[in-house]
C-alpha cells in the first residue's frame, strides 16, 4: 500500500522551518539582525516570560533566523526540536551539561574529535564531571563502564581519523537497558548519510561548521532532541522531571513531555552559558544546508575514487576507510551507512613522519589546515595539530600513528584531485626512498 | 499533580499554577493518542488569567496508568469522576466549569456536558467534528500497533505548511513532536481511542441535553482528520460559533498557537 508520505529530505533541506516572509514576501530567510524583539503589549511580554505564548524575546535565547535553522535540522534528523549554538563544541557542552553536573559521569568513545577529548578529559573534570573512555568497536565496553552516577553515553557516528563506525543500534540498546540516553556527534556523516535518531540514539549534535554548512565560512553547532527518551521513568534526571527553581519551579517533563530536554537546554543552558549562534552565521549555514544531499553525494563519490586510488599505491601502507573490505567496520558500514561512510578518512604513508610532511607540503589543491567538511579538499597531520594535546598513550589508543595523514575530500573535479595526490605521493616516495637508503647505507657502514 | 482514582494513578496538569478559590475552572481534554502536553501554552496562559486549569491525562495516556477506556461515554464518565474527586479532596472549586477538548477530547467534553449539563458553563472545542469516522486502513494499522498508524495521523493532522514548519515556538517541530507523543502510547491504546471516536453515536442526545448557543468550535481550514464538513455539522448541532483558522490542520493548538489563543481569549476573557 502506498500510504501517505512525509515531505522528502531534499524538500525539507530547502523548506523546513521557513515560510515566505508575511510582511515582505521574501523567499529567502531574512537575517533578523536584532538583539531584541518588541512586545505587542504587556500581556504578551509577561506571557513570553511565563512560556505561555510563543515568540522571541532576546536573541541570546531565540532569534527568528536561527529558529529556521533549528527547525530545519530538527526536521532533517527526525527530532522534536533543536537548539543552535555558537559552535559544535558549544553544542556538545550544552548537550552534556543539560543532564549532568558535579558528581556525574559520562561513558564516551575513546575515538573522538580532539576538542571533545579535551572537554571530557580535562575541562569537565574541573567541574566535577568525570568520563570513562572505551573502545567504540566494543559495544560491551560501554556497558561495563556504566556506574550508578552515569548520566549519558557519548560517541561519534564515524570517528576521525580511522573511521571506526559506531554500532548505534547496539550501543543504544545498552544505554536504554541502563536507563541512559545515547548522545551522538554526527558531524562527519550528517543526516544525509545516517539518521541516528532513527537508529535508536536519543540526542544528536553537529558541528554545523563542517558538511552541514559546507562552505567553510561560518562556525556553528546544533543540538537535536529525539524526544523518545523517557526521562521520568529513568529516575536519574531530576533536572527534567522535578521542579527547577531557576525557572519558576518549572517541571519540564510535566509541561513539555517529548520536548522536555530541548526546552531545558534552551531555557537553562542557552540562557545561562550563552553560547548562542548569531543570525548572520545561521543565514550562511542555511544557504549551505539547502544543497546538503547533492554535496554529500559528490563528497562520497570523490572519496570512493580516492580511497580506491590510494589503496593501490605502493607509497601508501594502509587506508582507513570503511569502503574497503579490509576495514574492520566494513560490514557494519554497509548496513548502517549504505549511502557512504563520509569523506573524512586517513591513510598511512610508507616513510612515516618525514614522508607525511613531504606529502602534505607537496599538495597544491588540497589545503593544509585544521578543518574538515569544507567544499574544498583539505589535508592535515593529526599528531602535530588536532590531536597534539594527547600524550603518546592516548594517541596510540585513538589509533593515530606519526605518519598518519587525514583527508577531507571536497567537491572538486575528481581528475584534478587524483592528479594532485599523484604528484604529492611521488614526492613522499622520494623522501621515503632516500630515508630508506640512508638507513641501509648506515647499516652497511 | 498525581492523584489516585479508582486504584490507578492519574496525572492532572494545572498549567503550572496551583488552584485557588474564586477562579473559574477550565477543563482541557486531550485527544486520541495524545496527553496534556498538547495544551501547554493555553494552559499556562489561562492559569495566569483567572482560571483553575484541569488538563488530565486519560487512563493509559501520558502520566496516567490504568487501562484505556474504550468508549466516549466511559471517557466522559471518567472525567466527572475525576472532577468529583478534585472538588472533594483537592480544593478545586465546585463552580460550573468551561469544558474544552481537542478532537476525541471534544467529543468527550460534549458527552460530559450532556451527562451533567448543570455543571458546565460552556464548551470550548478544538479540531473536531461529528460524526468522527476513522478510515479503515488507519484503524487496522493502529490495531496492529504499526508505525504507519502514527505516520498517517502525523501527516493527516498537519497542513503542508505545518509539516514544513515555521513554528512560533523556536526550534520545535510540531509534526515530529506529535509523532513522539503518539509513539509513547502503549500497544492497543491508540486503537482503543480511534475505535471510540469511530463508534461514538451519542452526540445528538448530548447536544440536546446540554442546549444550544453555549459552545465555540475552533478548527483548521485544512484539517484532514476531522474535515470542515464534519466540523460544520458539529457546530450546527450545538448552535456553536465556528472559528476557522487559515494555514492550519487538525492540531490547531500547535500549528497556529497565537491565532488559537486569540480565538479563545475572545470567548473566555
Ligand atoms: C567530529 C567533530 N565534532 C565536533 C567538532 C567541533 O566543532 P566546532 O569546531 O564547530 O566547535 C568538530 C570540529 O572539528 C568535529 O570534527
Amino acid at each position: 500500500m502506498s500510504g501517505p508520505k512525509f515531505p522528502g529530505f531534499d524538500t525539507l533541506a530547502l523548506h523546513a522551518g521557513q515560510q515566505p516572509d508575511r510582511e515582505t514576501g521574501a523567499r529567502a530567510t531574512p537575517i533578523y539582525q536584532s538583539t531584541s524583539f518588541v512586545f505587542d503589549d504587556s500581556d504578551k511580554a509577561s506571557s513570553l516570560f511565563d512560556v505561555a505564548r510563543a515568540g522571541h524575546v532576546y536573541s541570546r535565547i531565540s532569534n527568528p533566523t536561527v529558529a529556521v535553522l533549528e527547525e530545519r535540522v530538527a526536521a532533517l534528523e527526525g527530532g522534536v526540536g533543536a537548539v543552535c549554538t555558537a559552535s559544535g563544541m558549544a553544542a556538545i557542552h550544552l548537550g552534556l551539561t543539560t543532564i549532568t553536573g558535579a558528581g556525574g559521569h559520562i561513558v564516551a568513545s575513546r575515538s573522538l574529535y580532539g576538542g571533545t577529548h579535551n572537554l571530557l578529559s580535562y575541562t569537565l573534570p574541573r567541574f566535577g564531571i568525570e568520563t570513562t573512555f572505551v573502545d567504540p568497536q566494543d559495544p560491551e565496553a560501554f556497558a561495563a563502564a556504566i556506574r550508578p552516577e552515569t548520566r549519558v553515553i557519548f560517541a561519534e557516528t564515524v570517528a576521525n581519523p580511522r573511521c571506526e563506525v559506531l554500532d548505534i543500534p547496539r550501543v543504544a540498546a545498552i544505554a536504554h537497558e541502563a536507563g541512559l540516553p545515547l548522545m551522538i556527534d554526527a558531524t562527519l556523516t550528517t543526516p544525509c548519510l545516517m539518521q541516528v535518531l532513527r537508529l535508536g540514539a536519543d540526542i544528536v549534535m553537529h558541528s554545523l561548521t563542517k558538511f552541514m554548512g559546507g562552505h567553510g565560512v561560518a562556525v556553528g553547532g546544533v543540538l537535536v532532541d529525539g524526544g523518545r527518551f523517557d526521562w521520568e521513568a529513568s529516575g536519574r534526571f531530576p533536572e527534567l522531571s522535578e521542579p527547577y527553581a531557576g525557572f519558576h519551579g518549572m517541571n519540564f517533563v510535566e509541561e513539555f513531555g517529548p520536548t522536555a530536554y530541548i526546552m531545558r537546554a534552551r531555557k537553562e543552558g542557552l540562557r545561562d552559558f550563552g553560547a548562542t549562534l548569531s543570525p548572520g552565521n545561521a543565514f550562511h549555514l542555511l544557504q549551505g544546508l539547502e544543497t546538503l544531499s547533492m554535496r554529500m553525494e559528490r563528497h562520497v563519490a570523490n572519496t570512493s575514487s580516492i580511497v580506491q586510488f590510494l589503496s593501490q599505491q605502493e607509497a601508501v601502507s594502509v587506508v582507513h576507510h570503511p569502503d574497503l573490505p579490509t576495514h574492520p567496520d566494513h560490514a557494519l558500514a554497509q548496513k548502517l551507512l549504505p549511502r557512504g561512510a563520509g569523506a573524512v578518512f586517513s591513510f598511512e604513508l610508507v616513510g612515516g613522519r618525514a614522508a607525511g610532511s613531504a606529502f602534505i607540503e607537496g599538495l597544491q589543491l588540497f589545503s593544509h589546515l585544521a578543518n574538515v567538511g569544507d567544499a574544498k579538499s583539505l589535508v592535515i597531520h593529526p599528531a602535530s595539530t588536532t590531536h597534539s594535546r594527547m600524550d603518546d598513550a592516548d594517541l596510540q589508543a585513538a589509533g593515530i600513528s606519526p605518519g598518519l595523514v587525514r583527508l577531507s575530500v571536497g567537491l572538486e573535479n575528481i581528475h584534478d584531485l587524483l592528479a594532485d595526490l599523484t604528484q604529492a605521493l611521488r614526492r613522499a616516495a622520494r623522501v621515503a626512498a632516500s630515508a630508506a637508503s640512508a638507513v641501509s647505507k648506515g647499516d652497511s657502514a | 499533580m498525581k492523584i489516585r482514582l479508582a486504584g490507578a494513578e492519574v496525572f492532572v496538569g494545572q498549567g503550572g499554577v496551583d488552584w485557588e478559590a474564586g477562579r473559574r475552572t477550565l477543563v482541557l481534554q486531550h485527544g486520541a493518542g495524545m496527553d496534556r502536553t498538547v495544551w501547554v501554552l493555553l494552559a499556562r496562559y489561562f492559569a495566569r488569567h483567572g482560571f483553575n486549569l484541569v488538563c488530565a491525562d486519560l487512563p493509559a495516556h501520558g502520566g496516567s496508568r490504568g487501562d484505556a477506556l474504550t468508549t466516549v461515554e466511559a471517557q466522559a464518565a471518567f472525567l466527572w469522576q475525576l472532577l468529583d474527586e478534585l472538588q472533594e479532596s483537592h480544593a478545586l472549586p465546585s463552580t460550573p466549569a468551561v469544558l474544552g477538548g481537542h478532537s476525541m477530547g471534544a467529543l468527550i467534553a460534549v458527552e460530559a456536558a450532556g451527562q451533567q449539563p448543570e455543571r458546565v458553563e460552556q464548551l470550548l472545542l478544538f479540531g473536531s467534528g461529528y460524526p468522527m469516522p476513522v478510515a479503515q486502513p488507519l484503524l487496522e494499522a493502529a490495531a496492529a500497533n504499526e508505525q504507519t498508524a502514527v505516520d498517517m495521523i502525523a501527516i493527516y493532522s498537519h497542513c503542508l505548511k505545518s509539516q514544513l514548519g515555521h513554528n512560533a515556538v523556536a526550534g520545535i517541530s510540531v509534526q515530529n513532536s506529535a509523532m513522539a507523543l503518539l509513539e509513547r502510547c502503549a500497544p492497543g491504546v491508540l486503537h482503543a481511542d480511534l475505535a471510540a471516536c469511530n463508534a461514538y453515536a451519542g452526540l445528538d442526545a448530548a447536544a440536546k441535553a446540554f442546549g444550544e448557543g453555549k459552545a465555540t468550535l475552533i478548527v483548521g481550514a485544512e484539517d484532514r482528520m476531522t474535515p470542515l464538513k464534519m466540523s460544520r455539522n458539529l457546530a450546527g448541532q450545538l448552535g456553536a460559533e465556528l472559528v476557522v483558522l487559515k494555514d492550519c490542520g487538525h492540531m490547531v493548538m500547535s500549528e497556529q498557537p497565537e491565532d488559537t489563543l486569540q480565538a479563545v481569549r475572545r470567548v473566555l476573557l
